[in-house]
């Protein structure tokens, strides 16, 4: 057998290119060249006796690569060939450089009043004055000033960060109040950015803080990104995320997204460095009204705490560009059983906005209602009355059939009297309980998920009438409360 | 050890890291080794990269065989190959742990960190046998 030696590796074999072995394997063959040359098993094999990655073997120009090979009987003319593998890669977890570049730190200059309140940060080795002159310099959108947008906007303030711009169109009402820790009692029904803004004015006045009372779509998203070096995902429902992701991706803006559920919590960072987006990880929104949304499902108050927290220190840190991120990572946190884990988003070489051959270069091409099946479909639309008219079906005392289909400890906090009680999941399966002569009326919270019941059930072949309330029970409940002799 | 590294090469391999850039380039370095061991580089020479695109920033492979081809076609010129270069779009320029494996024992292993803005850094290692 002839073994040639790649001239890379031939200082370790005598300088020969070609060694004669008068074997008929390849381990024997390999065995003799290192009796003949003793420096070259280091070469060879690594301490553990195996070979060592940077090198190849090729018998007859094939890759030697099942291992039975090692020892098969081959024909005197087999040619080996010692190859050295040139491989490598740029480290995989190197330190990500900070968002804001070093010109625009040394624009940023400290008052003495500003050296005592940061005296903390600058304390920090990993922040120091470099580091809190780029948390001035770095400008953020926090979108969304609920839930999590509370404590994301009371920290990055407090952090000092210099420009926060917050977007949101809702008003406090009495319900935020549970876990929305940035408006106060006397904030109910002022926009949530106004009270945002006197909060952060008041933590420090010095912050340019742009508030934005505004719906978030395709139409001005780009508008109120452009120019940010961050955004933070506060929101909470599928159109708002989809949205913030794809155009945060189209312009390269990284995204520190958070989300809460009940008692769980997720954080992540997406399009950092060429890393995935939220659609590499969720390509698609589960069916309209399948997962009850944080304002339908609810949330242990001091969760959006926890989960905000670690969004602003996220946030932080790559402003700062300290540490271990999670791009590329999503942190699941279960606070009811107090265990989190890390689970490792890859990014989608197919995805349509990040992948190799996006489909979507501009988010003004998709419909956001569409895609999160917010839209009715317009062949089979649902039929629906307003609680008006509900109402005054109720009042007239029309034979109809009245479907509950919320959770049995929803229904605990405002019962619907004379309404039958069937789980979405038990739908197609009790579908004989329902008389299809008589109209059926189907209602929940929020009006979502009775449209994902008419659906099922009509899917699963039932021919009677059907109709949705509108707006569900939170929607019904102002009026039937409030005339005379109410049924509710 | 002294390496002699003209402009024009250096100039080369600037060049092929802005190319492939936001990918990763890599090649070899082409010369010749004195009898009192000092080299000099005559020639670098691009390889393809064989990993597939997606994940081309952050890695890079050659076929062996075609470094077989190209070590036959050097040996009748009195050449070898005596270093391999490679890029770290948005990286430092430092030897990653695969870079470490996979360094063969005395070739020369330049890495040059390349951003948007263009060349930050170039180093050059050797790996000794252990």
């Amino acid at each position: 057998m002839k073994i040639y030696i790649s001239a890379t590796l031939r200082n370790f074999f005598g300088k020969n290119s070609q060694v004669d072995a008068p074997v008929d394997t390849v381990r024997k063959a390999l065995d003799y060249l290192i009796t003949t040359y003793p420096e070259g098993e280091k070469v060879l094999y690594s301490d553990n006796k195996k070979i060592r990655s940077f090198i190849q073997i090729y018998v007859n120009n094939k890759k030697l690569t099942v291992e039975t090979l090692w020892d098969a009987s081959l024909p005197e003319n087999t040619e080996i060939l010692l190859l050295p593998a040139i491989a490598g890669g740029a480290p995989v977890d190197a330190p990500v450089e900070s968002l804001i570049s070093d010109e625009r730190r040394k624009e940023v200059s400290f008052d003495d009043s500003e050296i005592e309140r940061f005296g903390k940060h600058l304390m920090l080795r990993d922040i120091g004055v470099k580091g809190q002159k780029r948390i001035k310099a770095a400008k953020v959108v926090v979108a969304g000033a609920g839930a999590l947008g509370s404590p994301v906007i009371q920290y990055l303030a407090a952090a000092g960060v210099g420009t926060i711009k917050v977007i949101d169109f809702n008003e406090v009402s009495l319900d935020n109040l549970q876990s929305q820790v940035i408006h106060g009692s006397r904030d109910i029904k002022r926009p949530k950015v106004a009270s945002a803004k006197d909060k952060v004015k008041n933590i420090n006045k010095n912050i340019v803080f742009e508030a934005v009372k505004e719906q978030l779509d395709a139409s001005n998203i780009v508008s109120e990104i452009e120019g940010y070096d961050l955004v933070v995902d506060c929101s909470d429902n599928y159109k708002a995320r989809y949205l913030i992701n794809d155009a945060c991706a189209l312009h390269g803006i990284p995204v520190v997204f958070g989300a809460i559920y009940q008692f769980e919590g997720q954080v992540g960072v997406f399009n950092l460095d060429g890393g995935p987006c939220y659609r590499c990880q969720y390509p698609s929104p589960p069916p309209s009204g399948l997962i009850p949304s944080c304002s339908e499902g609810g949330a242990i108050s001091p969760l959006p705490g926890i989960v905000g927290s670690i969004q602003a220190n996220e946030a932080l840190k790559l402003i700062l560009g300290i540490g271990e991120h999670l791009n590329g990572k999503l942190l699941h946190i279960d606070s009811l059983n107090l265990t989190s884990r890390i689970l490792k988003v890859e990014r989608d070489c197919n995805c349509p906005i990040c992948g190799n051959n996006p489909t979507i270069t501009d988010v003004e091409e998709i419909d956001y209602e569409d895609l999160c099946g917010l839209k009715t479909n317009d062949e089979t639309p649902v039929e629906g009355f307003t609680p008006e008219e509900l109402a005054k079906r109720i009042d007239n005392e029309d034979d109809m059939t009245i479907v509950d289909v919320r959770e049995p400890h929803e229904r605990a906090i405002l019962r619907f009297p004379n309404a039958i009680v069937i789980p979405i999941g038990q739908l197609a399966r009790r579908q004989k309980e329902l008389d299809p002569n008589k109209d059926t009326i189907f209602v929940c919270k929020e009006g979502k998920r009775s449209v994902l019941a008419i659906n099922t059930l009509r899917e699963a072949g039932y021919t009677g009438p059907l109709y949705n309330l509108k707006g569900g029970i939170d929607a019904m409940k102002d009026i039937m409360f409030s005339h005379e002799g109410a049924w509710l | 050890m002294e390496s002699a590294f003209n402009k024009k090469i250096s100039a080369q391999l600037e060049f092929s890291a802005k190319n492939a850039y936001p990918g990763e380039c890599c090649g070899i370095l082409i010369g010749m080794r004195s009898k009192n061991g000092e080299i000099e580089i005559t020639e670098a020479r691009d390889l393809p990269n064989q990993i597939p695109d997606a994940k081309k920033n952050a890695h890079f492979l050659t076929d062996p065989l075609l470094l077989y081809q190209v070590e036959k076609e050097l040996d009748e010129r009195g050449l070898e190959i005596l270093g391999v270069y490679h890029s770290h779009p948005d990286c430092k320029a430092i030897l990653s742990k695969e870079d470490l494996e996979n360094m063969v024992p005395g070739l020369l292993y330049v890495i040059l960190s390349v951003t948007k803005d263009g060349i930050a850094d170039i180093k050059c290692y050797r790996k000794n046998l252990v």
